[in-house]
């Protein structure tokens, strides 16, 4: 009888050693690519115990570690294999909707990382100060528009390259503005707080990434129609026109504001330099300055909106949904700086840019970026979830 | 070709094997010099089943275990006949080099 229990004593604890074995190789298998772990896992399970059983009953570090590199090589070579697929890294996006989403983006993003350029540039302002011979003229051409070289001449390109259908071409010179966008920041704006940067880099690094991800532009233009491509591409040109001039209702909007914000903000303003007037003795256009600066961002987010409006007008439904949703990532420093100078105008008198500090850098940079992480992973979990569903 | 493919393929050569058929095989054929691990070996048939050189064979359950039987595809074994061939070479220019033609084969 004690025979019988200690042999079914000895049984017991050879079963709870195999579980306790089985659950930490089972911990190992998750490192596993999931098609492979469903396919194979059960299986491995299997061999490794029965491994085990020959003779080594305990968990085996030297099979624990060929378990690590076998996961690592199957890994590889599937990061291999999706490499070696011509349409990568497009074939990546599995979503049909995502896939015509990015190709519309890729049409009408590249037309507004344009706008963002001439805004930026200050060419609408020159144009109009060389026509009215009064207003302010932005410093940018007076510098020299060689210096803003990205803008210049990376963004026509890019839209030109895009519409052209020449996806690959169009990805890298989109790649190589935004590069060079953030590499000459410091010299040429002196500071990556500008709302007007910050709008370029996101338009310009969305624009490479739907260039790379889109199946082809082409497909966007086809899902635009021609007349909806140039209806967004003139829209986005009028916008453009448009923006930060004086011929933009939003700059008497800001300077129908209360007279003492307008003259603690001129004052503060005038002291600290930040923003570039020709004719900065005269009281009236000092007052127009500060006031244009905030129409400026407010016209560039109206701009935005209009270009917006127009997309959605010729892409309804969830393609054009999904491309409202990745125009959200560069209009959020507009409505970020337009909501902090309207505050800051209202009882600190300070207007214009924000400074430079890593508090205005990491809300222009950070919030956009993370809205960008959110919409990809969300992407990721629903195609997972469709997937296993 | 890497010995642990060469083995698998060897040992899939005489017939279909699961997965710790093919483990002992291995170590049997290599005279238990080599002993394929768990990992080492899917990974393996991953790669293999994807170039089409082994496909799967059939499944049993065995005391509640799945077991996936493996079998070598018509391209596996032409594979397996040229390694063979290009071995063969070889070592037989290195035994008549080293004045042991014969002795070994």
């Amino acid at each position: 009888m004690s025979d019988r229990a200690a042999w079914r004593h000895e049984q017991l604890r050879r079963e709870y050693r195999q579980e306790r074995l089985e659950r930490r190789y089972r911990r190992l298998l998750a490192l596993y690519p999931a098609d492979h772990r469903r396919e194979h896992a059960e299986e491995m399970v299997g061999v490794l115990l029965a491994a085990a059983a020959d003779g080594r009953r305990r968990f085996d570090v030297a099979d624990a570690a060929d378990l690590l590199a076998g996961a690592a090589r199957i890994r590889m070579r599937i990061v291999g294999s999706r490499l070696r697929d011509p349409r990568w890294p497009a074939s990546s996006v599995c979503d049909p909707r995502w896939s015509d989403a990015l190709a519309a983006a890729s049409v009408v993003f590249p037309l507004l990382l344009v706008v963002a350029a001439l805004s930026e540039m200050g060419l609408p302002q020159t144009w109009e100060s060389q026509l009215t011979g009064q207003g302010a003229v932005p410093g940018a051409l007076a510098d020299g528009y060689l210096t803003m070289w990205p803008l210049t001449f990376g963004a026509p390109l890019t839209a030109l390259l895009a519409l052209l259908r020449l996806r690959r071409v169009a990805a890298c010179a989109a790649l190589v503005t935004t590069v060079s966008l953030i590499a000459i920041a410091p010299s040429v704006w002196g500071t990556y707080s500008d709302p007007g940067l910050a709008l370029a880099v996101f338009l310009s690094c969305l624009t490479t990434g739907a260039l790379c991800f889109s199946a082809d532009p082409a497909r966007g233009l086809t899902l635009l129609r021609w007349w909806g491509t140039a209806s967004v591409a003139g829209g986005a040109l009028v916008m453009s026109g448009l923006t930060g001039g004086t011929m933009w209702p939003c700059c008497y909007l800001a300077a129908s504001l209360p007279r003492s914000m307008q003259s603690a903000g001129t004052s503060l303003q005038a002291a600290s330099s930040t923003v570039v007037t020709v004719n900065t003795t005269s009281a009236t256009s000092e007052t127009f300055v500060s006031a244009s600066s905030i129409g400026n961002e407010i016209a560039a987010m109206v701009a935005i909106g209009v270009v917006a409006l127009v997309t959605i007008i010729f892409l309804r439904g969830p393609v054009g949904r999904r491309v409202m949703v990745l125009l959200l990532v560069p209009a959020i420093p507009y409505v970020f700086i337009v909501l902090s100078n309207f505050e800051s105008l209202s009882y600190a008198g300070i207007s214009g840019l924000p400074s430079s500090d890593a508090y205005s850098v990491l809300l222009l940079y950070l919030l956009p970026g993370l809205l960008l992480v959110m919409i990809v992973a969300v992407a990721r979990i629903r195609r997972r979830r469709a997937r296993s569903g | 070709m890497q010995e642990p493919t060469f083995l698998i393929l060897t040992a899939l050569a005489a017939g279909p094997q699961h997965g710790y058929g093919i483990m002992t095989d291995a170590a049997r054929i290599s005279a238990g010099r080599v002993r394929l691990r768990a990992g080492t070996l899917y990974a393996a048939l991953d790669r293999l089943r994807a170039e089409g050189l082994v496909e799967t064979d059939r499944e049993e359950i065995v005391d509640a275990r799945l077991r996936r039987y493996y079998r070598i595809t018509a391209e596996g074994s032409a594979r397996l006949e040229a390694e063979v061939r290009r071995l063969r070479a070889n070592t037989a220019a290195a035994a008549a080099r080293l004045g042991i033609a014969g002795g070994l084969a």
